[in-house]
């Protein structure tokens, strides 16, 4: 049986790959740049990936890089905080009921987090990976992604108004 | 608060749509992307072997006293077991072999892939000239930086399998000798390289120190490898850690 060629892998994963690269970077135009890089970037090594029925566990680890390498590379995060605090701002005040006022507020809050605080919360709560294999994908000991999803839970918190939780 | 954080990543993930299409734009990237690994191991050289690299060609002219055993990036002044980055190779052909490579006759281009935290890959060589030659044993890799000054702590190398043993295909006919056909001929170098630290700090320009037939031969002379200066390096997974390059022998191009 031959290989899936990239088109079919698209098809296949394309979805699940850019709702993980959107709750990393809130932004679904960007999530969409970052996964269509993700398959080109596995498109050149489709044939020296020791296991092509883990594929859905190689695009998942480039989306985060590509997603760290992003907000690293152009240095945006700043701005890009500035806009979600703009944003979340404008959402506080125009929102009347105050459950949906709170999830804008995590969501904007989430935004706020360091890129590895944010990955780690959404690969633990999102893709219910357990530590071992998020510290796999982020590269760090599993008692660092402890340690990531601790703080940023705590920053969330803070962020939100801890009695509100 | 975790599974309010939970619905919320699962409501804000159902924004996003099946996708029941691939973009054109990612078809003809995708070709791209394919066509130029095809090609970077053999053609490019050949384009790079115009001079588009004047830059890196200066580093040349320094001569192989300018990068020898002193000067490699190995972070210890001293030979370490693990430092095998020079080690000779086992044996030498039989008088009828063609005599070994010279840098001259050569050119190395590198292609590295991202792994989970390092990268891997290989330095591929070809003999552009019009007799062939042969390659054997490990080469010695050393690393400039963007001011071409030799980056002489900070890395540690150790040897690499070669790449048929990695992906355990049968041992080539002739090995450890690798013998390069005229004009087209090529043998690769296996490289894993990790733990590139600061992060920001600029990837550096490499060079490969030929040894001629497992002797340390200094008329083999010293080989720019191109390609590497412009792959992306290998993330920083422990700061204050040196960076470490495993380097593997000659084999058949791959």
């Amino acid at each position: 049986m031959s290989r899936p060629g990239i088109g079919d892998l698209y098809l296949q994963h394309a979805a699940t790959a850019v709702r993980l690269a959107y709750l990393l970077t809130g932004d679904r135009a960007l999530a969409e740049d970052l996964v269509q890089d993700a398959f080109v970037r596995l498109a050149g090594r489709l044939v020296h990936l020791r296991d092509p029925e883990a594929f859905d566990t190689y695009l998942r680890t480039t989306v985060v890089n590509l997603s760290r390498s992003h907000f690293r590379r152009k240095a945006v995060e700043r701005g890009y905080l500035e806009k979600a605090k703009g944003e979340a701002a404008m959402s506080h005040s125009s929102t009347p009921d105050r459950s949906i006022e709170i999830r804008d507020e995590l969501w904007h809050a989430l935004r706020r987090l360091s890129h590895r605080q944010r990955a780690a919360i959404v690969l633990r709560f999102y893709e219910d990976l357990p530590e071992a294999e998020v510290a796999s994908i982020l590269e760090c000991a599993p008692g660092t992604v402890k340690s990531l999803v601790s703080r940023g839970l705590d920053k969330l918190r803070y962020e939100i108004g801890g009695d509100e939780l | 608060m975790n599974e309010e954080l939970r619905a919320l990543l699962r409501a804000k993930a159902n924004e996003v749509p099946s996708y029941d299409e691939v973009p054109r734009r990612l078809t003809r990237r995708v070709r791209r992307r394919i066509a130029r690994n095809a090609v970077v191991l053999t053609a490019t050289v050949a384009v790079i072997a115009g001079g588009a690299f004047t830059g890196v060609r200066a580093l040349t002219t320094a001569g192989p006293a300018g990068i020898g055993p002193a000067t490699t990036p190995s972070a210890s002044p001293t030979p370490t077991p693990s430092a095998t980055h020079s080690s000779p190779a086992p044996t030498s052909p039989t008088s009828p072999s063609p005599a070994a490579c010279t840098a001259s006759q050569l050119r190395a281009v590198g292609l590295l892939e991202g792994a989970a935290g390092s990268r891997e890959g290989a330095i591929g060589v070809t003999n552009l000239s019009d007799r062939p030659c042969t390659l054997e044993g490990t080469p010695t890799i050393a690393l400039f930086d963007e001011n071409q000054q030799p980056i002489d702590s900070g890395v540690e190398f150790s040897s690499s399998p070669p790449g048929w043993v990695v992906d355990g295909s049968s041992e080539p006919r002739g090995w450890p000798v690798v013998t390069l056909a005229p004009g087209k001929g090529t043998a690769s170098v296996r490289i894993r390289w990790s733990n590139w630290c600061p992060q920001g700090r600029p990837t550096p320009l490499w060079r490969m120190v030929l040894h001629g037939n497992g002797r340390l031969d200094e008329d083999a002379g010293t080989l720019d490898v191109y390609g590497l200066d412009a792959a992306e390096a290998p993330p920083c997974n422990g700061p204050g850690q040196p960076s470490t390059i495993e380097v593997g022998p000659f084999e058949p191009g791959r």
